[in-house]
């Protein structure tokens, strides 16, 4: 089984001085992104936490290599990010499993692009999918399964690619409060035994607190990086370490420096008058 | 595995669902009460032309045993899917070319988006002139009709294919051809299939309106043909022959597509 808990030593992500800026005209142009500095250690689960709205799916987009910078650079252990590739995989919101493939074939269909048999890419999905809770499911399709069993057969999906760098687009959005609880505790159980770098992008504090190693923390558009904070908590966490002072201090840092942001999303036009 | 027991007991659950729910009988009752009012207002001595239900009841299988009833239902479906089918292999091709294609999709559309508002009736007396038999002209006319529905639902289907799927693709080491089998195609199936479906009513309208306008034989042919000859029952007969054609077309066709889209529902 999956045991190891080394830390790995690729997947060491920095974007630097990362601006992006839409439309054609200097009219219509439209600010998302000024300078955003940050990196994701080679190991950590790094969070990206920022006010719905701000460009947090943005600085996915361009990490994945689905759009470009308009300003600044993004590197992978060290080769700039041009194009997407199998080094990094994204985990979006809801889901993004192809309804039309039965679990399974969904799990396996990285491998199989990439080159592997197709028998043994099967068999690593099964066990894979066996690992995430879904044995006996491998033949259902996504639109047949709870939403909590579609994001684990998401994460799945990302892990057997082996990327170097997992991008989480707010993964957990639109489950309930229970599963959602739950399968962050899931995740963390299997991140602690994989430890693939991962970017998590939530606008959750206590989601962000309770899975990151170190927390960026976003402003509103047009968004800077405001904070970095690190987050001492040992691994294995649990839930009882959200009530732990630890936690609470950074809470009230990271409080108060979103509700400014949060204030500005929520009524934009007060905020640039 | 699932013994065969469990097959067959799941089988008749289904069944007897059905027979039991709510919608079939619902179903039943409006086609019920529809010839019921039909009856009640020929006693009432309106409609005095149009024969009452208990009247076609009457003559209906008189003229259903007559030579040449069953072979009208072999023209025109032979007429339809003729037409059909090369409306879909060429619909289907054109939209994924011009689906995937944005250079093929500026060139043709304009084309075609002057040519789609024609009805498929008015190409009647150019088709007649251009092809040289009166069965060929049919057949094209079906495939006019059928044509512009499923190109612009494979257009669609291919449009709407989430854009995430594409880059989840893209990340997951797609080659082209199987962005092009695996995530465009049957991303891109349920919306085919939704324009196959009309498609095949389309079809239906369009034969019956060019048999009647110049053919020999088939449902159309068969229903202008009793109103040549004054029978009333062959009229009402022609009509009813050609709704359940019609609605024994498009059943199938949804039946083929809830076989090709396992996924859905």
């Amino acid at each position: 089984m999956m045991t190891q808990r080394s830390t790995k030593s690729y997947g060491h992500c920095v974007v630097d001085a990362v601006g992006k800026v839409y439309g054609a005209t200097e009219d219509e142009a439209e600010i998302v992104l000024k300078d955003c500095t940050f990196d994701v250690p080679a190991g950590s689960l790094t969070v990206l936490l920022g006010p719905s709205g701000c460009g947090k799916s943005t600085l996915v987009n361009l990490i994945a290599g689905y759009d470009k910078p308009t300003l600044g650079r993004i590197t992978l252990d060290g080769a700039p990010v041009s194009a997407p590739g199998v080094d990094r995989i994204v985990v979006f919101q809801e889901t993004a499993l192809f309804p039309w493939m039965t679990l399974l074939d969904n799990v396996a269909y990285g491998p199989i692009q990439t080159g592997r048999p197709r028998r043994e890419a099967e068999q690593e999905a099964s066990e894979l999918l066996r690992a995430v809770g879904l044995a006996g499911f491998q033949d259902r399709y996504p639109s047949q399964i709870s939403g909590g069993m579609q994001r684990r057969a998401e994460v799945a999906r990302a892990l057997i690619t082996r990327p170097k760098l997992m991008l989480m687009d707010e993964p957990f959005r639109g489950l309930d409060h229970m599963s959602r609880g739950l399968m962050q505790e899931y995740y963390l159980k299997l991140f602690d035994e994989h430890r693939t770098t991962t970017l998590f992008v939530t606008s959750e504090i206590d989601e962000a607190i309770f899975l990151a190693d170190r927390l960026v923390i976003l402003s509103y558009k047009p968004t800077v990086v405001q904070t970095v904070i690190d987050v001492p908590l040992p691994r294995p966490r649990n839930f009882q370490m959200l009530t732990s002072s630890t936690y609470g201090q950074i809470k009230d840092q990271a409080l108060g420096l979103l509700y400014d942001e949060a204030l500005k999303a929520f009524d934009p036009g007060k905020a640039a008058a | 595995m699932t013994p065969l027991w469990d097959t067959k007991w799941f089988l008749w659950e289904r069944w007897s669902r059905r027979l039991r729910s709510a919608v079939l009988w619902q179903g039943l009752a409006g086609i019920i009460t529809f010839f019921f009012v039909w009856q009640v207002a020929r006693w009432l001595g309106w409609m005095v032309i149009i024969p009452s239900p208990i009247e076609l009841a009457g003559g209906i299988p008189e003229e259903i045993s007559r030579t040449g009833y069953w072979q009208n239902w072999v023209d025109s479906s032979r007429r339809v899917f003729a037409g059909f089918a090369v409306a879909a292999v060429a619909g289907i091709v054109i939209g994924v070319v011009m689906g995937m294609s944005k250079g093929l999709r500026a060139t043709i559309f304009p084309l075609f988006e002057v040519m789609r508002p024609i009805p498929p009736l008015a190409w009647l007396p150019l088709a007649i002139l251009f092809w040289p038999s009166s069965e060929l002209t049919m057949i094209f006319l079906t495939f006019i009709g059928a044509f512009f529905p499923i190109l612009l639902n494979v257009l669609a289907g291919i449009d709407k294919v989430d854009p995430r799927y594409r880059l989840a693709a893209l990340s997951l080491g797609s080659s082209h051809g199987a962005m092009f089998r695996r995530v465009l195609i049957p991303g891109a199936l349920p919306s085919l299939f939704t324009g196959l479906a009309i498609a095949i009513g389309i079809t239906w309208e369009v034969v019956i309106a060019a048999e009647m306008a110049s053919g020999t034989n088939g449902l159309g042919y068969m229903t202008w043909d009793s109103y040549m000859t004054h029978s009333m029952i062959g009229i009402v007969l022609g009509m009813l022959s050609i709704g359940i054609a019609g609605m024994a077309s498009s059943w199938i066709m949804r039946v083929v597509g809830q076989v090709a889209t396992p996924w859905q529902r």
